[in-house]
């Protein structure tokens, strides 16, 4: 009996040793590691230019938004938390009030091959595609080296109506409450 | 099938394997219950994890539960077994039984590989190339680590047969 207690609480030890191993690898969000390979971006400074192509086409600068609140997100086409994210925020649409959202295919795809950013916005969050407040596109090589130097697969910069940072974070599906939060101050 | 259901009658006829095997369950059904939707999460794990679990996570993570509620008292049984009839400690048994003799059958192999198939993609420094291999192919990733389960979990059966007959077949 004694030996079988052992055992279990072995097992315990076990997987409550995996958790800890997991817990402890969570990437932090990537603010930190953001900011200190370049400094360009930061948290309380000035948004650095940004050129995009939209679905059209078209050359379009992240200056152009300034005066509105913007959500400038860098995806990943296969990444599973940006697909989600999308479908997360296609959901919470209507408290996301005047946030204009900027969905990039970050260039390069983060270093894997995806579909297209119009397949992406299709098949995560389809009615999106026609918002007024939602703009898609791909990334310049030239921004993604100012905005995205690491290739994460999913980063998103929430920019206030003067062009200034006030988050950078990951994940919006998991971190929706910060983006409604700032949707809504 | 004939391994496994003598395998199960001789190992479960004990209350502690049966306990071994339910609280395995319970274990490795919240671990992986907690760590599977990572992928949606960017790697955070707790219970903001539980509003992403979708059904085919849910699937996969009560199949590996299960099976692991299975292999390990089957594994550890056969390992007592082999070892003086069974006077060998359970701490011993459990990681005997689990790490080091058969690696093609221990359950460490396809457990991890599914942990890591959920939650690496979102270790920032690992490649592109590999975090986007591993999250296009998670699907498939899971469906192995569970043929892998299947086959240890036959193998640990047959061991559980051979040692209770006291047949060699190491």
């Amino acid at each position: 009996m004694k030996n079988t207690l052992i055992g279990f609480v072995s097992i315990i030890v076990l997987v409550g040793g995996l958790v800890w191993f997991s817990a402890s690898r969570q990437p932090s969000t990537p603010t930190t590691s953001a900011v200190s390979s370049q400094q360009h971006v930061a948290i309380h400074a000035s948004a650095p230019e940004a050129i995009f192509t939209n679905l059209q086409g078209a050359s379009i600068k992240l200056s152009s938004f300034k005066g509105k609140k913007v959500m400038l997100w860098l995806v990943a086409t296969w990444c599973s938390s940006c697909s989600e994210g999308a479908r997360v925020l296609s959901q919470n649409e209507n408290k996301l009030g005047n946030l204009t959202i900027i969905t990039l295919k970050t260039y390069g795809n983060a270093g894997y091959p995806g579909p297209s950013i119009k397949t992406f916005a299709e098949q995560s969050a389809p009615k999106m595609l026609l918002a007024k407040n939602w703009h898609w596109g791909n990334l310049t090589k030239q921004s993604a080296q100012v905005y995205n130097p690491r290739n994460y697969p999913d980063i998103y910069f929430l920019i206030d109506k003067n062009g200034v940072v006030r988050e950078i974070n990951d994940a919006p599906a998991a971190t929706i409450g910060n983006i409604l939060k700032f949707a809504r101050n | 099938m004939k391994y496994l259901n003598e395998a199960s009658r001789t190992v479960f006829k004990f209350s502690s394997y049966r306990a071994f095997a339910v609280l395995t369950f319970v274990l490795f059904f919240t671990l992986y219950a907690f760590i599977l939707p990572a992928t949606y999460t960017g790697g955070r794990i707790g219970m903001v994890s539980l509003q992403f679990i979708t059904p085919t996570l849910a699937s996969f993570a009560f199949l590996f539960a299960l099976l692991l509620a299975f292999i390990l008292p089957f594994a550890v049984y056969a390992f007592r077994k082999k070892r003086k009839g069974g006077n060998s400690s359970t701490v011993g048994s459990l990681f005997g039984s689990i790490i080091p003799p058969l690696l093609c059958c221990s359950p460490l192999l396809p457990t991890v590989a599914a942990l890591f198939a959920g939650f690496f993609p979102f270790i920032f420094g690992v490649s592109g190339f590999v975090q986007g291999f591993i999250a296009t192919y998670e699907t498939p990733i899971f469906s192995i680590a569970a043929l892998i389960l299947l086959y240890s979990l036959w193998q640990n059966a047959r061991q559980v047969v051979f040692a209770q007959n006291g047949t060699c077949n190491s």
